[in-house]
């Protein structure tokens, strides 16, 4: 801050050192005394300035450039530190702050926003990875349990078609044996009937009556012939 | 023929003695006046919405601003920053007189040699001031290049110094002298136009062609007017260098 001020106190040194120069030469062309009072002074000096402007419009009209005439130099010397001053003073408060605030706050912006973006990407790029993961977890549990009912289906049904077999050989053997003692009895009943009907042809034929007992062990007495013959 | 130095004449507007001085307000302070108070406006109200997405205006006071920062960024670097707001008045206060000269009547302040010298003195006085306060006796090693044997330092000390001291002459002569020139061939070309069409005959077509070379003229002097407060703004970065780091 120390410097801020210094261009401004630079300046006000350069009116004293602008300045003193022309007053001087005025000085001289009028002859004014510089010990004389303050009144004196400024009275001498108003007329020294309209004998400047004269001899300063006689001195441009012969050629000589406006730029080196001195008498003009104090105006210039103190209008330029006012306005320098000022614009100075404006610049450095208000204008400069302002304009790197609002440049500052953009480039803030800007980089928020930038930053955000870039979270964002990554968060959605660790969705993106969950849900692969996700994904992939399904798949395998999807296969293992597709194996798993693959499985079940396979013992189900190895189970059901032994239990099938069993039953079915069991129902083949009780149907078989069934049919064995239906035969048997039916051999039975057979040999009784043959053995009445031998006594009822006996009893017709001879008439004697038979023991219907003894028939039918010779019956079956012959029926085992048979049967050994065969 | 119009005398082509006329321009350049200062005239009171508003009469003013100070303390014995003649402070008139004059053609030149007028001028000035209307540099700062643009230039103070145009900055002001283009900022007024301190936009997110700027405006029109507003980009072009930010370029403005930009182009000063990376002038300084450039040249002085990071620490420059304290000078932002002296380089920036210096380069708009001599931009705005410059390019106020180029309107027709008008008056331009930085064709006068007191203006561009006290701008290069206050300058040259503040790398001085703030080089000895910030470096002590250490700035004067300024003038004395790195690495020279010691026989060739009674040489190379004067040109050193002599160059150091010379540049606010030449800081202020190459704008003032840049400008006064512009404007002056400006005005002679303009009036051989006005005195060959005045001759009649002949001359009332061949008077257009110093016209048509003023046109070119114009926008060159436009350059110009640019380019001297770009050079003024970049060699005093260049000079305020000199406060921040020393090369050995």
């Amino acid at each position: 801050m120390n410097f801020l001020r210094l261009p401004a106190l630079t300046l006000v040194g350069f009116i004293l050192i602008g300045i003193s120069a022309p007053q001087a030469a005025d000085m001289h062309v009028i002859g004014a005394d510089p010990a004389a009072d303050a009144d004196h002074v400024i009275v001498v000096d108003e007329q020294g300035q309209v004998h400047a402007e004269e001899h300063g419009d006689g001195h441009e009209s012969s050629g000589g450039l406006p730029q080196f005439n001195p008498s003009s130099y104090p105006s210039q010397i103190f209008w330029l530190v006012v306005v320098f001053s000022v614009m100075y003073f404006f610049f450095s408060r208000r204008t400069l702050p302002e304009i790197s605030g609002v440049i500052e706050n953009r480039h803030q912006h800007i980089q928020s926003d930038l930053d955000s973006a870039e979270k964002l990407r990554q968060e959605a790029e660790t969705v993106h990875k969950a849900y692969d993961e996700a994904l992939d977890k399904a798949r395998t549990k999807a296969s293992d349990l597709f194996a798993e009912v693959e499985r079940e289906i396979k013992e189900k049904s190895a189970a059901q078609f032994q239990a099938f077999l069993e039953r079915s050989s069991k129902e083949v053997k009780s149907a078989e044996a069934k049919i064995e003692k239906a035969k048997s009895e039916a051999f039975e009943e057979m040999s009784t009937v043959a053995a009445e009907v031998a006594a009822k042809a006996a009893e017709k034929i001879i008439g004697v009556s038979t023991d219907l007992q003894k028939a039918k062990s010779i019956i079956d007495a012959l029926h085992k012939n048979n049967k050994k013959a065969a | 023929m119009a005398d082509p130095i006329h321009q350049f004449v200062i005239e009171p507007i508003i009469p003013l003695s100070i303390g014995g001085y003649d402070l008139s307000f004059t053609n030149s302070a007028l001028w000035m006046t209307i540099a700062a108070g643009l230039s103070l406006t145009f900055l002001t109200s283009a900022m007024k919405r301190k936009a997110l997405v700027p405006g029109r205006a507003q980009i072009f006071a930010e370029m403005i601003y930009q182009f000063v920062a990376g002038m300084i960024r450039e040249n002085i670097g990071p620490k420059g920053r304290e000078y932002f707001p002296l380089v920036f008045t210096v380069f708009v206060i001599v931009l705005m007189g410059n390019m106020l000269g180029m309107i027709p009547y008008s008056f331009t302040f930085t064709s006068h040699i007191i203006v561009t010298g006290i701008l290069a003195l206050l300058i040259f006085l503040l790398v001085v001031g703030i080089g000895i306060y910030r470096h002590g006796l250490h700035f004067f090693s300024l003038f004395i290049p790195p690495g020279v044997p010691a026989p060739m330092l009674l040489v190379l000390v004067p040109i050193e110094l002599l160059s150091f001291l010379v540049r606010p002459i030449t800081l202020s002569v190459r704008l003032f002298a840049n400008m006064m020139a512009g404007h002056i061939v400006l005005k002679v070309f303009a009036g051989f136009s006005t005195a060959m069409l005045g001759m009649g005959g002949i001359g009332m077509v061949l008077g257009f062609i110093p016209a048509a070379f003023n046109v070119a003229l114009i926008s060159l002097e436009l350059l110009i007017a640019f380019l001297q407060a770009y050079v003024f703004a970049l060699l005093t970065c260049i000079y305020l260098k000199d406060t921040i780091e020393i090369h050995h």
